[in-house]
C-alpha cells in the first residue's frame, strides 16, 4: 500500500513537467490486494489507448475525451487478478499514431533523462513512467515500433511480444494485424513477471495464441552456441553513437560465449513502405467505429447524418490522425488496391518467410539498433511528416512478421543519452528471447558510457 | 415481345442460431430496442468479433443443399462504409473468397421442372435498424446488429417476375426443411434484392442492370420486378439507354426511386479481416454436415407418391410443408398408415392450425395421440367422424387419445352380437317399417337404421349396423314368407 501511495505522490508531482499521465488514479491504494498474489503491491502505469473498466481511456484524442469503458482489456483483468494495482493511464500519441510523444490531445510528453527532448513514441507516457521511477513496469502497445523506441530513447527494457501473444480484446484498434500489447520496465526480470500474467490464449481475441514466455533463466542455460545474426549494411544507416552500442553488445555476447554471425537482413527497402500502407489501411478501418453517434466526441454543428459523421471526425482526430485514415483510405480504394495493399500484403508474407528461414538456419536472435539516433530535440520533426516514418526502419520488420523483439538499455551516449539496442527472435520464441536478454543484462549491468 | 427479360436474386437470409455471430447476445426478434447488444456488436473501442460456429455450420448445410462447392479455406472480409445503422463502419462479410460458390438448385414453375445456378453463399452479420418517427426523428434499434446472416447469390437465371417468385417460394421451402431459419419475411428473416436487365430476344449479351431493395415480400418481389421490367422496356422502345443503378421500391406507391448511379456506386474498400483468421473446413468437417441434410421436398413428394402411393397433389401439398410433411414421416414411423394419416394431416389438422394460428408443435396434437386417433378409425373403434373430433379436441387440449375418446364419448359399438340384439329389439317394435319395407319402400330402411343408431345413443358402428341390418331384413322377410 505504502509503495502505491508514493507513487501516486510521485506521478502527480512530476506530471508537472513530465505530463506522463493523463489519468492519475488517486484512488488506487485503495485497491490493494491482501492476499499473497504474485505481483501484489505492484503499480503498473496503463497507455491510455488499453481499455479499464471505470476508468477513462482516450486515447490521447478529443474523440475519447470523456470515454469510459465499462470493459476491462484482457491484459487488465490478468493484471487485476495477479494483485498489481492500476495507477493511472498514460500519455501517447493519439490512437498509437506518432513516435514522438507530441501528438496528444493533451500535450505533450517530454523525455526524463533530458525535458528539451522527446521521450519517443506513441507509448510515451509509459516509458517516461518507468524511466521517471514512478512504476516498475508499464504496459504499452507496440504496431511499428511504439514500445521498443520510446524504451530505446528513455533507457528502460521495452518488450513487444510474439503476435498474439497477449490477447488484444479491450486493446483500441490501430492495425490489427500489427498491434500488440507491449510491457516496458526498468529489467528483464520485471518484465518476465509481468509477461507471465498477461501472455495467455484468449477465446474472445481469434488472434491469439498459447506462447510460454518463461519467468526466469532456466535450469543450464548459457548464452554458450546461441547464434546472434547482425548486418552491417541495415546497421550502417544509425548514427556513430547507436552503432557504439551495438559494439557493446556484440562484445558483451561474444564474451559470454555467443557467436556473432554476419546475416542479410531480409528486405530492408520495402520494410517502412509496407508497413505504412498496411498499416494505414487497417488504420482508417479501425477508425470508422468513431462517428459521434454512439459514444465519443459528437460534433454541435450539423443539419444532417452525414455531418454528424464528418464534423465529429474533423473535429475530434488530430492531423497525423487524419493523415494517416486518408492514405489508408487512399491503398484501399478500388483502383489502386492491387498495387499498394495487395502488393504489401505479398511482401509482407515473403517478409516472414525469408525471416523465418534466418531465424531458424542462420541465427536464433537478430541483433539491430532499435532507433537510427539518440533521443531528438523537441520541435525537430522534419516539415516533410512522411520523414518521419523513417525512424521505424529498424522496428517495423518485427511487427510485420509478428516476430517478437525487445529493446534494451546498453549505455549512454557521449551526451549522456540512452542508447538501446534490439534483439528479435523467432515467432513464438518469447522464452529463448526474453532467457538471452536477461542473461546480457545481467552481463554488464550498470550501462554507462559507450 | 421484344424483349426478354433477365433476372438475378439477392437473398439475405437470418440464420436461427442461439447467438450472434461475433458475440453472445441472444439471436431473437423483437423485444426493447438496445437491449440484445453488448460491447462488440455495438462496436465500442477495443472489442473483437469471435466467429459462431453455429452460423458458419449453417452455411454450409445450406451450400451442400444446393450442391455447391465448400471453400476448404475461407475468409471474411470488411465491407467499408458509414451508415448510422453499421456501428463499426464495416460489415464483416465475405468478398474474394465465399464459403460457397457454383451450386444450382431446382424448382417448379407452371409445372415445368427449372434450375438456377447458384453463384455463391457466404456469411455476413446484419446491421441494426433505423426508425423514422412520425416527429420526423430517426432512432437507431442495435438489437440486430450482429444477427448471422447468409446470402445467397443467383446467376441471372430468370426471366419472368412469376418465374423469379416461384423460385424464392421454392428456396424458402428448402431453407425450412434445412431448418437453417424460420424464413420470416415480416420479421425480416428472408429479405431479398432484384437485378433487372432487359435485352432483345435470341441474344445472350447481358446489358446494364438495375438493382432494386428495400422489398419486403414475395408478391412485392414479383410486383418491383414486374414494374421494372416494363420501365425498361417503355424506355428502350422510345430510343432511350438503361443505365447501371440502384433504386429504392416502394411497394404502397407500386414505383421506384433512384438511390445510387453508377458514378455514385459505393467503393466499399473491401479487404481481408484481420481479426478472424482463415476459416478452415476439413472434408470430415463437411460429411458431417451432409449428414444433416435431411430429405428435401422434391425427393419427399417422389418417396410418397412411390412408396406410399399417396397422390400427386397429396404428396405435393404435404412436402411443400416442411413442418407437416416430418410431422407425417414421424407419424408414418410410428406406424401409422400412410394415406388416412395424409389425408386427416391435410384435412382436420390444417384447419385447425389455420383457425388457431397454432403450429403443430405449438398445440396439443403429438406423434402419439394422432397416431393412436388414427389407429383406433382404423380398427373400427371410432368413425371417421369422430376422429376429426377427437383431433380437434386433441389440438386444443392435449391429452391421451384414450382420454379423449372417453371426454367425447365417440366409442363405438362394433361388437355385432350387441348390434344384433339390439336390432333384433328395434325390429320387434317397428313392425309397420318392415312392412313397408318389404312392400318396397326404400327409405324404410333409413328409418330403422336411424331408430337403431338412436337406440344406441349414436354409438353403434355405422357399417356394422347396415350389415346386420340388412342381413336381418333379408332374413325377415325370408323368415315370414
Amino acid at each position: 500500500m505504502n509503495n502505491i501511495f508514493s507513487a501516486i505522490e510521485k506521478a502527480t508531482e512530476l506530471n508537472k513537467d513530465l505530463n506522463a499521465f493523463i489519468t492519475i488514479d488517486k484512488e488506487a491504494y485503495k485497491k490493494c490486494c491482501k492476499e499473497n498474489l504474485p505481483l501484489c503491491g505492484m503499480p503498473i502505469a496503463v497507455k491510455d489507448n488499453i481499455c479499464t473498466k471505470g476508468m477513462r481511456t482516450t486515447c490521447a484524442s478529443q474523440m475519447l475525451e470523456s470515454f469510459v469503458p465499462c470493459y476491462d482489456a484482457y491484459a487488465i483483468a490478468a493484471l487485476k487478478k495477479a494483485g498489481a494495482v492500476v495507477l493511472g493511464k498514460t500519455n501517447m500519441d493519439e490512437f498509437g499514431m506518432g513516435s514522438t510523444g507530441g501528438n496528444s490531445f493533451f500535450g505533450a510528453t517530454v523525455n526524463p533523462i533530458d525535458k528539451k527532448r522527446i521521450p519517443g513514441g506513441s507509448s510515451s507516457g509509459s516509458a517516461v513512467a518507468v524511466a521517471a521511477g514512478i512504476v516498475p513496469a508499464a504496459l504499452g502497445t507496440d504496431t511499428g515500433g511504439s514500445v521498443r523506441q520510446p524504451a530505446a530513447y528513455c533507457g528502460v527494457v521495452g518488450l513487444k511480444p510474439s503476435y498474439g501473444a497477449v490477447s488484444r480484446a479491450g486493446l483500441v484498434a490501430f492495425a490489427s494485424s500489427l498491434d500488440q500489447i507491449g510491457i516496458l520496465a526498468d529489467s528483464v526480470d520485471t518484465v518476465w513477471s509481468v509477461a507471465s500474467e498477461i501472455y495467455s490464449y484468449d477465446c474472445n481475441d481469434m488472434t491469439s495464441r498459447s506462447i510460454n514466455p518463461g519467468n526466469g533463466i532456466t535450469e543450464g542455460f548459457s548464452l554458450n552456441n546461441i547464434r546472434i545474426g547482425v548486418c552491417e549494411k541495415y546497421n550502417s544507416a544509425a548514427d556513430d553513437d547507436i552503432l557504439a552500442g551495438i559494439s557493446k553488445a556484440e562484445e558483451i555476447l561474444k564474451n559470454a560465449g555467443a557467436e556473432i554471425v554476419d546475416v542479410q537482413a531480409p528486405m530492408t527497402e520495402q520494410l517502412l513502405a509496407m508497413y505504412y500502407i498496411l498499416s494505414s489501411a487497417e488504420a482508417s478501418s479501425n477508425l470508422s467505429r468513431f462517428d459521434g453517434i454512439k459514444y465519443g466526441k459528437c460534433t454541435k454543428r450539423f443539419s444532417s447524418v452525414d455531418e454528424i459523421i464528418t464534423y465529429s471526425r474533423y473535429e475530434g482526430f488530430g492531423d497525423e490522425v487524419k493523415r494517416r485514415i486518408l492514405l489508408g483510405t487512399f491503398v484501399l480504394t478500388q483502383g489502386y488496391y492491387e498495387q499498394y495493399y495487395a502488393r504489401a500484403e505479398i511482401g509482407r508474407r515473403r517478409l516472414m518467410r525469408q525471416y523465418n528461414a534466418l531465424l531458424k538456419n542462420e541465427c536464433d536472435i537478430f541483433l539491430s539498433p532499435v532507433t537510427l539516433t539518440t533521443a531528438p530535440e523537441i520541435g525537430c520533426a522534419s516539415k516533410q511528416k512522411v520523414r518521419m516514418y523513417e525512424g521505424d526502419y529498424y522496428t517495423v520488420a518485427a511487427n510485420l512478421t509478428g516476430m517478437p523483439a525487445i529493446s534494451i538499455p546498453v549505455g549512454y551516449s557521449s551526451d549522456g543519452l540512452p542508447v538501446g539496442v534490439q534483439m528479435m527472435s523467432g515467432y513464438g520464441k518469447d522464452e529463448l528471447l526474453l532467457q538471452v536478454a536477461s542473461l546480457f543484462e545481467k552481463e554488464f549491468k550498470g550501462g554507462g558510457k559507450l | 415481345m421484344k424483349w426478354q427479360a433477365v433476372i438475378g436474386l439477392e437473398v439475405h437470409v437470418e440464420l436461427k442460431t442461439e447467438s450472434k455471430m461475433y458475440c453472445n447476445c441472444k439471436n431473437q426478434f423483437g423485444g426493447q430496442p438496445n437491449t440484445r447488444c453488448c460491447p462488440v456488436c455495438i462496436g465500442m473501442p477495443g472489442t473483437l468479433p469471435k466467429l459462431n460456429k453455429q452460423a458458419v455450420e449453417y452455411a454450409v448445410l445450406t451450400g451442400l443443399a444446393v450442391d455447391a462447392k465448400i471453400s476448404s479455406k475461407t475468409r471474411q472480409c470488411r465491407k467499408n462504409y458509414f451508415y448510422p445503422d453499421l456501428p463499426k463502419g464495416y460489415q464483416i462479410s465475405q468478398f474474394s473468397a465465399p464459403l460457397c460458390t457454383d451450386g444450382q438448385f431446382e424448382y417448379f414453375y407452371n409445372n415445368t421442372a427449372c434450375s438456377a445456378r447458384i453463384r455463391q453463399i457466404h456469411i455476413e452479420e446484419d446491421a441494426g435498424k433505423l426508425i423514422h418517427s412520425p416527429s420526423g426523428e430517426t432512432m437507431i434499434d442495435y438489437n440486430r446488429c450482429g444477427v448471422p446472416l447468409i446470402e445467397i447469390v443467383t446467376q441471372p437465371d430468370f426471366h419472368s417476375a412469376e418465374q423469379a417468385r416461384a423460385f424464392l417460394e421454392s428456396l424458402r421451402i428448402l431453407l425450412l426443411y434445412l431448418g437453417v431459419s424460420d424464413c420470416r419475411m415480416q420479421e425480416g428473416s428472408l429479405r431479398c434484392d432484384v437485378n433487372v436487365s432487359v435485352r432483345p430476344v435470341g441474344s445472350n449479351v447481358l446489358m446494364p442492370r438495375v438493382e432494386m431493395k428495400n422489398i419486403n415480400t414475395f408478391s412485392g418481389a414479383e410486383r418491383a420486378i414486374k414494374y421494372e421490367i416494363q420501365r425498361q422496356c417503355d424506355i428502350l422502345d422510345n430510343g432511350g439507354e438503361i443505365y447501371q443503378e440502384t433504386r429504392r421500391w416502394d411497394d404502397e406507391a407500386n414505383t421506384s426511386i433512384v438511390l445510387r448511379t453508377k458514378e455514385n456506386a459505393a467503393d466499399y474498400r473491401y479487404f481481408p479481416e484481420p481479426d478472424i483468421p482463415y476459416i478452415c473446413i476439413s472434408t470430415e468437417d463437411v460429411e458431417r454436415i451432409r449428414e444433416n441434410v435431411p430429405e428435401l421436398e422434391f425427393a419427399k413428394k417422389k418417396r410418397y407418391i412411390q412408396q406410399y402411393g399417396l397422390a400427386f397433389d397429396t404428396a405435393e401439398q404435404l412436402s411443400a410443408d416442411p413442418k407437416l410433411a416430418l410431422f407425417f414421416d414421424a407419424c408414418v414411423n410410428n406406424k401409422a398408415p400412410a394415406k388416412e394419416t395424409a389425408n386427416l394431416l391435410l384435412g382436420q389438422v390444417l384447419n385447425c392450425v389455420n383457425e388457431s394460428g397454432k403450429s403443430i408443435s405449438d398445440s396439443g396434437l403429438t406423434v402419439e395421440n394422432f397416431t393412436d386417433i388414427i389407429s383406433y378409425m382404423c380398427n373400427d373403434r371410432i368413425s371417421a367422424t369422430s376422429a376429426k373430433k377427437a383431433v380437434a379436441f386433441l389440438f386444443n387440449n392435449a391429452g391421451t387419445a384414450e382420454n379423449a375418446v372417453a371426454e367425447l364419448g365417440i366409442e363405438q359399438i362394433s361388437d355385432s352380437v350387441i348390434i344384433e340384439k339390439l336390432v333384433d329389439m328395434i325390429l320387434q317394435e317397428c313392425p309397420d317399417a318392415i312392412a313397408d319395407f318389404k312392400a318396397g319402400k326404400k327409405n324404410a330402411l333409413g328409418y330403422l337404421t336411424g331408430q337403431c343408431m338412436r337406440q344406441s345413443g349414436g354409438k353403434a358402428n355405422p357399417r356394422l349396423l347396415s350389415q346386420i341390418l340388412n342381413e336381418k331384413m333379408e332374413r325377415w322377410s325370408f323368415n315370414n314368407e
